[in-house]
């Protein structure tokens, strides 16, 4: 699928479909609408936790090849090396298409960020990442949505938020009404779910050779259940369901009248097993990841300008290679931003280095995420501070808005 | 194994939030449901077959006679006009898929909506032929429903007369080569309902029966159509006298006198009684229920049930749900994709839209009304599981489990549709998912949910 098509006008009824408005997609022979803004926030969940270091390995750090062990990555310079971005940091390999968004100040990161909350359960985390609380609470908004109802409302009618997926994310979930973006009803399954599958299938004399041989006629033994080695093939197409939806997000963003804010998750980041460094699990999560954001940006066009992307997971994970050449659940992640309203080019936020680790084990934390978020939302989209920190992040005075994230 | 559990998903759908494993005694909440058999509410003002089939009839007369006024006898109809009625065909199989889908999801008697799949499959009428698509809904709730509790000749009769099965198996246009509208237009015999009625719906394959036998069933089958437009019983049963084969037929080596439609009826009482029957019946629904091979003591004792009560189905359900091999087989039976979407439903309290429902039913490998051949869908994991059939079901799972509120917890949904059936690797597997919608995805697909 080429970024046209799926800007198609089909591609846009599907949010005719799942509910909005037909004035909030900004179709030809509608006028364009006084929306409040230009600028485009979008929102990535990375599900599963997303291995920071290795994502931006701290190459520059010390203590960087003790702790890291078998899944420290080859210096930059050498063959598959990491990609420099300072003294400090560096890019996984699988990342080397984000250099010259970090070259032309269109890619910035936030170092050692976390949520606030205090679990190592995914389900839980998650939750709180996207209400953006530190407790659960049974049937709380997304945080998303709640900023969407601060900001100056659009025209009758209009939607400013959209969410990728059947279901409305729980990062958009609220009062204010979103439009939802539903994706073809079939794709493939995803590998880490395949993998899952496989491993349960395989004592199952009925399903464990039936799956084997589909996948093994689908050409995708060697994705799914690839040596936990990390020599299997990494990446390869860079596709999947995350960058159908992705490049959709950007089509619909790019509008003029269309929606201004989007959300997304993609999963892939739980790499208990057979993490790799140049190839391997992750690497093919990254690739997908670089394909999503690279179809996006190209499907905003000039809008990309106006843009800031948000990437963010609900923790870290262990600085130490486990038993099987994996990760395990940390603290500490990366929080990453793409886009040409972005001031980028440059680490944003302290870093903690990796000379004391949390309990030992973890990235220690550095910035609180809704630290990120609220620079983002003042800074680009104009929310007001003291809501903010009482309706969009209640109870969160605390933690100060990272500024200077924004071009001004 | 919890009873209760094994009682919601053998004997029903499977539980969930809105429908919880039954508390107390599980098989008297499986038999008393045969007490009260109710029609499904979101059957109320679904149309009836004969007037759609009336209907169409209608239209497809009108737009011949138009085609021939405009002097083009061969051309159909006006393109805007076959577009518009095929979009009208889909809309009206979308309301009779959601409405079957509805009645399953929202039983209260789940084992009574297990029981009208089941003879509704046997008893298959297949959308594959075009003219049958629009009414198939209409021959459950016509044919099947209002008799499975009663006695099983009373079901052959009206599934028989039923019109929309008479046009399936072309009973309606096989003519008596001996009867007068036969020696007058040179037609004849179609053995397609006859064959079938032996072969699938009674006796069995090995039930004991010739060829001669089928053809003498389809000639005392003859003239039992369906009454024409200008008839004041258009689109319902009618039997000619005028296409019926005259003469008395040898079937099983009992003779039956011409009595005109009387002589039909004899023979399918005497067929619907059969203990050919009654073994190949207790077959079926002993695999259907219990395991695909089921344990011969099963069919024995409930082809005795069908032997002793003269077919009382009613009887024989009560009979298949006090089976000691039906509450202790757990787990012998792979879901038909039906069955797993039908439960995927009621386990995640997910309702899908009709068209969703139906091209995820296509996907799978079972779209709703189209069995691809009169004997049904196959009812054996062979013919459910195969290297693409199961990548499909992992990828449907998934394309589900997106659908599903993303509030949900997988361990409560674990819990309330499987109980302690949950194999310990997946049960850890799934509270390790990345995400919610990885461990519901992951739930579904396991072996356990897959089976019942």
């Amino acid at each position: 699928m080429t970024a046209s098509t799926s800007l198609s006008r089909r591609n846009l009824l599907r949010i005719v479909g799942a509910g909005a408005a037909w004035s909030a997609l900004g179709l030809p022979g509608f006028a364009v609408a006084d929306l409040p803004t230009e600028k485009r926030l979008i929102v990535i969940v990375q599900r599963g936790a997303m291995d920071g270091l290795a994502a931006i390995p701290p190459y520059g750090d010390p203590r960087y090849l003790e702790r890291r062990g078998a899944l420290a990555l080859p210096m930059p310079g050498e063959a598959d090396g990491i990609v420099r971005l300072d003294g400090t940091f560096g890019l996984n390999p699988a990342l080397a298409a984000f250099a010259p968004l970090w070259q032309s100040g269109q890619f910035a990161v936030v170092p050692a960020t976390f949520g606030g909350y205090h679990t190592r359960s995914h389900f839980d985390a998650q939750d709180m990442l996207e209400t953006g609380l530190t407790h659960r609470q049974g049937d709380a908004h997304g945080w998303l949505n709640r900023a969407l109802a601060i900001l100056p409302p659009p025209q009758a009618g209009r939607r400013l938020g959209l969410s990728m997926g059947a279901e409305v994310m729980l990062t958009l979930r609220g009062d204010v009404p979103v439009a939802n973006w539903e994706p073809p009803n079939i794709r493939p399954a995803p590998t880490p779910l395949l993998a899952a599958m496989a491993k349960l299938y395989a004592d199952d004399k009925l399903f464990g050779p039936a799956l084997a041989d589909g996948l093994k006629a689908k050409n995708l033994s060697d994705e799914v259940l690839g040596p936990d080695d990390g020599k299997m093939m990494g990446g390869g197409k860079g596709g999947g369901p995350f960058r159908l939806m992705a490049e959709a997000a950007g089509g619909l963003l790019a509008a003029p009248d269309g929606p201004r804010v989007a959300a997304l998750d993609i999963g892939g980041w739980d790499t208990h097993v057979g993490q790799g460094t140049v190839k391997g699990r992750l690497s093919q999560t990254l690739t997908q990841y670089v394909g999503g954001l690279d179809a996006m940006r190209t499907a905003l066009g000039p809008a990309w300008d106006q843009t800031v992307v948000v990437s963010i997971t609900e923790f870290g994970r262990t600085v130490a290679p486990n038993g099987t050449g994996g990760t395990d659940h940390g603290t500490a992640s990366m929080t990453l931003l793409f886009g040409g309203a972005v001031k980028g080019g440059r680490i944003a936020g302290d870093w903690v280095g990796l000379d004391k680790l949390e309990e030992n084990r973890d990235l220690r934390i550095a910035t609180d995420i809704r630290g990120v978020l609220k620079g983002v939302l003042r800074d680009h989209l104009g929310a007001d501070t003291a809501k903010l920190d009482s309706a969009v992040f209640p109870g969160s005075s605390g933690i100060r808005p990272l500024g200077g994230l924004v071009r001004a | 194994m919890d009873e209760a559990i094994i009682a919601a998903s053998r004997f029903g759908y499977g539980s969930g939030p809105g429908k919880p494993a039954p508390t107390g005694d599980a098989r008297q909440w499986v038999r008393s449901q045969l007490d009260r058999p109710v029609l499904p509410a979101a059957f109320a003002g679904m149309p009836d077959a004969t007037s759609t089939l009336v209907a169409l009839e209608r239209e497809r007369r009108q737009e011949r006679e138009q085609a021939k006024q405009q002097g083009d006898p061969d051309r159909a109809a006006d393109k805007s006009m076959e577009d518009g009625r095929r979009k009208e065909i889909r809309e009206d199989y979308l309301r009779e898929v959601g409405a079957r889908y509805q009645a399953a999801i929202a039983s209260d008697t789940p084992f009574v909506e297990r029981l009208a799949a089941f003879w509704a499959n046997h008893f298959t009428v297949s959308g594959v032929r075009p003219e049958v698509r629009p009414v198939a809904g209409a021959f459950e709730r016509e044919a099947i429903r209002p008799h499975m509790l009663g006695k099983f000749e009373t079901m052959v009769l009206a599934v028989v007369m039923h019109p929309v099965m008479g046009r399936y198996l072309d009973n309606a246009v096989s003519v008596g080569p001996n009867s007068r509208a036969g020696q007058r237009n040179k037609k004849g015999l179609n053995e397609n309902l006859g064959r079938e009625l032996l072969e699938l719906h009674t006796l069995g394959v090995d039930g004991g029966y010739t060829e001669e036998d089928v053809r003498a069933l389809a000639r005392i089958l003859t003239g039992w159509g369906i009454g024409r437009l200008q008839d004041p019983d258009a689109g319902k049963f009618r039997f000619y006298p005028q296409l019926h084969e005259p003469g008395p037929q040898v079937l099983l080596g009992r003779t039956y006198a011409d009595e005109g439609m009387g002589q039909g009826l004899a023979a399918i009482h005497d067929i619907a009684v059969h203990p050919s029957t009654a073994r190949h019946i207790a077959r079926k629904l002993a695999r259907h229920f219990v395991a695909d091979d089921p344990p011969p003591s099963a069919v024995d004792r409930l082809a005795a049930a069908f032997r002793e009560s003269g077919g009382d189905l009613r009887h024989v359900s009560a009979t298949l749900a006090e089976l000691p091999e039906a509450w202790s087989a757990w787990q012998d039976k792979v879901k038909t994709p039906w069955d797993l979407v039908v439960s995927a439903s009621i386990a995640t309290g997910l309702t899908l839209p009709p068209d969703l429902l139906a091209s995820f039913l296509e996907r799978l490998g079972q779209p709703v009304f189209m069995a691809p051949q009169p004997a049904g869908w196959p009812d054996d994991a062979v013919s459910w599981i195969g290297p693409e059939a199961v990548l499909r079901r992992v990828e449907w799972c998934a394309a589900f489990a997106d659908r599903t509120d993303k509030t949900l917890d997988p361990e409560t949904v674990a819990a309330q549709a499987l109980g302690g059936a949950l194999d310990p690797a997946a049960h850890e597997a799934i509270g390790r998912a990345e995400s919610r919608t990885q461990a519901v995805a992951m739930l579904l697909a396991t072996p356990q949910f897959q089976r019942r």
